[in-house]
């Protein structure tokens, strides 16, 4: 037992999540950025089999947890990096991780929801927990040829709640693009809304 | 007071735990936001994820416990302490109310009886809940 | 790579064609090639008249050059890419895309799509460095000689993405300010980003990462 190693206080010095509807590649934009295997806590999902989100095993799941990966620096410093579960039964991971969070990615999907009723369902579930401030909302799947037109639609919701419209088309598969949205995400300048 | 110092406050009521606990194979200390203060049993490099996913634990079992048709006086007072097991390994883990200082969550594991887990852990959470 | 993206910033609608009898406009991608080597593929590409083509390569030897053929050094510029565009189509009314260097600082009124230039980066660096130029931009007014030092691995991407932003109307020239630093600032040394008064924690995090993974 005196053997046990002992290590006191964190080297965690900030903390970024990724949040979104179930499937929209949380987990995978962690895996595109994370120095250490992501820990996830993916279990199967009976509500998978509607939204056409088959993984290549074949298994269909969803989050249940949080999905943990790390930037580790040379000064030992760590940043951790977390996709928090989408669904709304899962509201109380929300109020327990996002107010610690240097920088919050919202991602949501570009080619469903044409009346951005899900983004909107976000957008107000950070507000409420004065998330806004540094955000940025990653759209993925825009259709070829509607760049444009999709991402203006989101910037037009997202200016209700960040003047500044922090949004971006990302691939979560791509490092670089995953590292812009945080980087907006941190970088962001933000004037409140007058109420 | 920072993390570091925290660690370094509460640490000999851990070293006390782990060293009543036989067969104990890990205990950590942290925030309910999933950041550590003092780890036992565990290296670097596991620290950050288990301080997170303790944290993540307790927050869902809470939810959990808050959404049962409990009676008026059955569950009162929420989540008292979650406990799982693995191959004969006992894991529990409680939230910590203090009197003087922020909430914190403790978690251990240990191959003894369950009741002997939980017999230890719940007089640390005393001790640490007066600190 | 870059080419294509290049493409894809300018205003004419263009197709990509494998097959070199479909396409009006040919490109050879002969930055890996030694000169001896472009030389014998030019000879084995030759075509006369009907044809105009550009090659892209790091070296042009002299007996290279060739009739019809026009020589873009790589990495490329987009001034230069434009450039020998709107000369292939010197009738058409398309408004010259280059961009030019503007004198004033900028400011950007709200987020560009950042990630839509990012085939034009040299690596994850760039990306960073492309998206926290833009937040500066978003702060205050930057000066463009400024910009560009603080995007090394992304000066494509950047003109690009100016391009565009003036295009949109969402880039404002600010007036003229007195500038500190422009006749002192070393080629090598890029300004530190100017922090947010709320954000310190934040752009301590990007200049992390900068180094991280560059």
């Amino acid at each position: 037992m005196n053997k046990l190693s002992v290590v006191l206080g964190h080297q965690v010095e900030q903390q970024v999540a990724f949040v979104g509807p179930f499937g929209v590649g949380k987990t995978t934009a962690l895996r595109a950025i994370s120095d250490v295997p992501v820990v996830n806590t993916d279990v199967d999902s009976a509500e998978a089999v509607g939204h056409l989100t088959l993984q290549p095993s074949g298994k269909t799941t969803t989050t249940v947890g949080l999905d943990y990966g790390e930037w580790r620096f040379p000064d030992g410093k760590v940043v951790a990096l977390i996709g928090v579960p989408g669904q709304d039964r899962f509201d109380a991971m929300w109020d327990a991780l996002l107010p610690r969070s240097s920088a919050i990615v919202l991602w949501i999907y570009g080619d469903r929801d044409p009346t951005r009723l899900e983004c909107r369902k976000w957008l107000q579930a950070l507000a409420q927990r004065k998330a806004v401030a540094r955000l940025a909302v990653a759209v993925t799947r825009v259709p070829d040829g509607q760049e444009q037109q999709v991402l203006d639609s989101v910037r037009e919701l997202v200016t209700r709640f960040h003047p500044l419209a922090p949004v971006l088309s990302a691939d979560p598969r791509e490092p670089a693009d995953v590292l812009q949205a945080v980087t907006m995400a941190l970088v962001t300048p933000y004037t409140a809304l007058q109420a | 007071m920072d993390s570091l110092a925290m660690g370094h406050y509460f640490l000999p009521v851990l070293q006390d735990m782990v060293t009543s606990l036989p067969k104990v194979r890990c205990a950590v200390l942290c925030t309910p936001d999933g950041f550590n203060i003092a780890s036992i049993g565990l290296d670097e490099k596991q620290v950050g994820k288990m301080a997170a996913l303790s944290s993540s634990l307790m927050a869902v079992g809470a939810s959990a416990i808050d959404g049962l048709p409990l009676g008026s006086t059955e569950g009162s007072g929420g989540l008292n302490v979650m406990t799982m097991e693995a191959g004969g390994v006992h894991v529990a883990t409680v939230r910590i109310q203090r009197q003087q200082g922020a909430d914190l969550v403790l978690m251990v594991a240990a191959a003894s009886p369950l009741g002997v887990v939980l017999h230890v852990l719940q007089s640390t959470r005393a001790r640490i809940a007066g600190m | 790579m870059a080419f294509k993206s290049l493409l894809g910033m300018n205003e004419r609608r263009w197709e990509w064609r494998e097959e070199p009898d479909a396409a009006a406009l040919w490109v050879i991608d002969a930055s890996c090639l030694e000169p001896a080597g472009l030389s014998q593929l030019l000879q084995e590409h030759k075509k006369q008249g009907a044809y105009q083509g550009v090659v892209l390569a790091s070296h042009f030897p002299a007996q290279a050059v060739q009739g019809g053929w026009t020589f873009l050094k790589v990495p490329l510029q987009m001034d230069k890419v434009f450039g020998w565009i709107d000369h292939c189509f010197p009738d058409r009314p398309v408004p010259i895309g280059a961009w030019t260097a503007p004198e004033q600082p900028v400011r950007l009124k709200v987020w560009p799509n950042v990630s839509r230039y990012n085939g034009l980066l040299d690596g994850k660096s760039g990306a960073i460095e492309l998206a926290a130029a833009c937040g500066q931009m978003l702060a205050k007014p930057c000066s463009y000689p400024d910009l560009r030092l603080a995007c090394p691995h992304a000066l494509l991407a950047l003109d690009a993405l100016l391009a565009d932003a003036q295009q949109q109307g969402i880039l404002t020239m600010e007036p003229k300010i007195a500038s500190r630093v422009s006749g002192q600032v070393r080629p090598n040394e890029a300004p530190k980003p100017t922090q947010p008064p709320s954000s310190g924690l934040g752009w301590g995090l990007v200049t992390r990462l900068l180094s991280k993974f560059t």
